[in-house]
């Protein structure tokens, strides 16, 4: 008895070294999350919501007038929502102002917008701040069709570059 | 100076009352944090950074975690306390400072000292590390442990309420009178608050005096949110929101989250948790308290783990072992002086539970850190009391006379006592260098290789009964003892030379050679060149007994010089383990062996002679 004793605490710590050889290594990495169904006023008011969009990925833009870097950045973005029409390029601005917003976007757009550019006003930051804490703008995150979200570029975005190309390409 | 400017900042928010017993700290603990390349609960960094500063396990009554959360969440107050050791009086020469009764000091008074001499440090710095004296690196040693716990404090400073908020301010953020604001509240309005300073400025310039109270409010508290970004925007010590985005699983204090723009709906929720633990700390609500740090300590990442070392600090299972090993020595030496079995009994059951605590610390790391058991010197030396202590109960089960219990009671409680020594910066949990860190390798060349170690030093032990009692026994009565002696060997041989050689293929594997003759190759191939000299001289009758047991009770030098001593060179690839702390441990273990073996050696040299002589 005293004998199967000792076996087992030696066997005890003899096994789990070996079975500790097979384990993998613990992983801290990213676990895909799917965006909260959140919802939002267009510039003329009305009101949405994220799975109204259906499944379709969704570029999620935070911007504002008064970012110098927005409004460098805000007509290259335009360009790709009008070549990846399949892609809903939802852009919050975070205006207090939802006039300043939408002049804002007509400045630059022309006179029509990409049916699948989308403004939404944010001027409480309920969605930029509270939702997904974009502290600074502009910011982007990449939404897949089942609005997982799966990558997000803090600061102003190459929308020429191949790297935002083929992860567009990749979303569809 | 960068901590009175956060001491203004806060201070008014201090919490309320000094005793904090009443908060519940199991659920704080088990909050993962990344500390030193793992993520760990929060009471192992709690515990870490205490041992580090105070050179004690925890507070009197009270738990590292609960000294820990005031580090956090009431820095003033903490930073106020006599917590630094500080035991040099070099150091205190240095530093300018008073001595006190109990060696300790406070953060604000070590940081005015600090402060008041930078060109010193800066000189101590420079210095080369083998020029340094042991006053230069306890310094340097004070400046970084000072630098780790101000960031600790400044971890949720972003989090921690603000002073005098403008009620226009509070309006435009929606919060009511009596609530709190804080810096990353504020951050909301921060593109507002900046367009009405610059009204406030074009309009009136700098001429405060000409402000409105509400335009004083608003250049206050701009003037104190750059102040705090600029002292703690780097804070990125205390690492508690994993990022939803870097794909390397990196994890990131509150205010990196902020800084690399990593925010999420995740880490928003966390915020808050944070946001609200702290609010329960400074206004002692345990039931908010224990909410949050419930939802906090329910994060991802191996939860159970988590709890498996919480518990782990808690039990202590290697202390017990200790006692218990101690008790069976102990009683063992009594047992067989008094020839009573009742207390044989009871010495076996002490090792037995002893090792049955041993074994379940082993499984214990092992499970927390998933890997095999041995990495560092201090895993090699309690695996290796584990080994001693296994060997021991197996020797007692063949023959119940207490030979066993006493050896290897000796061997496993002071290899535990020694572990400590080696206990890399308080962290016996600790990562491994990359080149270790092969778990294959771990569970053969090192388990084999420390396995050899285990048995060769209970058959040096067992060597060192034998020539005890060969000065008053004549050796025809010790026949068994040195048979045993022998078997012993043998089982030592057998791993040590296992061992080196799968050393020998891991090194080809990573170093691209089999074998480079290392220091640390060398200490191997050492043991296995005496084991084998002496088991052939023994079996060939080259060497008589009294020589071969002579030659087997040193073999006990021969493994510390190859497993301690050759990290003492500071030479060689295996550069993981060199440490300076044993070095006068080793040179006094030697030396006493060394006098142990030839003192007994001439008795029973001279009492055999008498004894023909007669």
């Amino acid at each position: 008895m005293r004998r199967n004793v000792i076996l087992l605490f030696v066997a005890a710590v003899l096994l789990t070294s070996f079975w500790m050889v097979f384990q993998e290594t613990p992983q801290t990495t990213v676990q895909m999350q799917e965006a909260p169904d959140f919802s939002w006023q267009g510039a003329d008011a009305s009101h949405h919501r994220l799975s109204e969009l259906g499944a379709k990925p969704v570029v999620l833009h935070f911007w504002a007038s008064w970012c110098a870097p927005c409004r460098e950045e805000f007509p290259a973005l335009i360009v790709a929502a009008r070549r990846n029409k399949n892609i809903i390029f939802l852009t919050v601005s975070g205006d207090e102002d939802g006039a300043r917003a939408e002049a804002f976007i007509h400045q630059y757009a022309g006179q029509e917008l990409p049916d699948n550019l989308l403004v939404a006003v944010d001027s409480t930051h309920a969605l930029a701040f509270d939702m997904f804490q974009t502290v600074q703008y502009p910011e982007t995150i990449l939404l897949d069709s089942a609005h997982h979200l799966r990558r997000k570029f803090p600061g102003p975005v190459d929308w020429k570059g191949k790297d935002v190309q083929d992860y567009l390409n990749q979303l569809r | 100076m960068k901590w009175l400017a956060i001491l203004l900042l806060l201070i008014p928010f201090s919490s309320v009352a000094d005793n904090h017993t009443e908060l519940d700290y199991k659920d704080f603990m088990r909050i993962p944090v990344l500390h030193e390349g793992r993520i760990k609960p929060m009471d192992s960094v709690a515990r870490i950074m205490f041992k580090r500063i105070s050179g004690h396990d925890a507070l009197p009554g009270n738990s590292a975690s609960a000294w820990f959360a005031g580090v956090l969440f009431d820095p003033v107050r903490a930073g106020a306390q006599k917590w630094f050791l500080v035991h040099s009086p070099d150091v205190l020469h240095m530093l300018s400072l008073p001595e006190s009764a109990e060696g300790t000091y406070s953060y604000e008074e070590l940081e005015g000292a600090l402060a008041s001499h930078t060109p010193l440090l800066k000189l101590v710095a420079a210095k080369d590390k083998k020029d340094q004296t042991a006053a230069d690196q306890e310094v340097l040693r004070l400046f970084f442990l000072m630098n780790n716990f101000a960031e600790f404090m400044e971890s949720f400073s972003l989090l921690m309420p603000l002073a005098d908020i403008d009620p226009q301010v509070r309006e435009k953020l929606g919060v009511k009178d009596n609530a709190d604001v804080t810096y990353f509240d504020l951050l909301k309005i921060r593109q507002t608050l900046r367009e009405e300073l610059k009204n406030i400025v074009v309009r009136k310039q700098d001429h405060i005096d000409k402000y409105s109270a509400h335009e004083q409010s608003i250049a206050s508290l701009m003037y104190r949110m750059d102040l705090l970004e600029a002292a703690d925007k780097e804070n990125a010590l205390l690492r508690v929101i994993p990022s939803s985005w870097d794909e390397s699983g990196q994890w990131f204090s509150p205010w990196s989250v902020i800084e690399k723009g990593d925010g999420s709906p995740a880490s928003a929720a966390l915020f808050q948790h944070w946001h609200l633990l702290a609010q329960a700390y400074l206004h002692k609500d345990a039931a908010l308290w224990k909410a949050e740090s419930e939802a906090l300590s329910a994060t991802p990442a191996r939860t159970w783990a988590l709890k498996l070392e919480v518990l782990y600090h808690r039990l202590n299972p290697l202390g017990i072992s200790l006692a218990l090993y101690i008790l069976a020595s102990v009683l063992g030496f009594v047992a067989t002086i008094r020839r009573a079995p009742a207390i044989l009994t009871a010495s076996y059951g002490a090792l037995l539970t002893g090792a049955g605590f041993h074994a379940a610390a082993l499984c214990a790391r092992m499970a927390i850190l998933m890997r095999p058991p041995v990495g560092t010197l201090y895993e090699s030396m309690i695996f290796v009391s584990f080994i001693a202590s296994a060997f021991g109960l197996w020797l007692e089960q063949n023959k119940k006379n207490g030979e066993g219990l006493i050896i290897t009671g000796l061997i496993a409680s002071l290899l535990l006592a020694c572990a400590s020594v080696f206990a890399a910066d308080e962290d016996t949990l600790g990562v491994l260098v990359a080149v270790l860190n092969t778990r294959f390798w771990l569970a053969t060349h090192v388990v084999c290789i420390t396995t050899g170690y285990g048995a060769s030093l209970v058959a040096a032990m067992l060597a060192h009964i034998y020539l005890i009692k060969r000065t008053w026994q004549p050796a025809s009565m010790l026949a068994l003892l040195e048979q045993r002696i022998y078997r012993v060997a043998i089982v030592a041989l057998f791993f040590t030379t296992v061992g080196t050689m799968l050393g020998g293929i891991w090194a080809d594997q990573s170093w691209g050679r089999f074998w480079g003759w290392d220091p640390k190759e060398n200490g191997a191939l050492l043991i296995v060149l005496w084991l084998i000299w002496l088991l052939h001289g023994r079996v060939g009758g080259q060497i008589s007994v009294l020589g071969f047991v002579i030659g087997m009770a040193s073999l006990s030098i021969v493994v510390m010089l190859a497993w301690v001593g050759v990290n003492l060179l500071s030479v060689g690839l295996h550069s993981y383990g060199f440490t300076s702390v044993a070095a006068n441990g080793l040179l006094i273990f030697c030396t006493t062996e060394a006098v142990f073996i030839v003192v007994t050696s001439i008795a029973i040299y001279t009492l055999r002679k008498i004894k023909h002589a007669a």
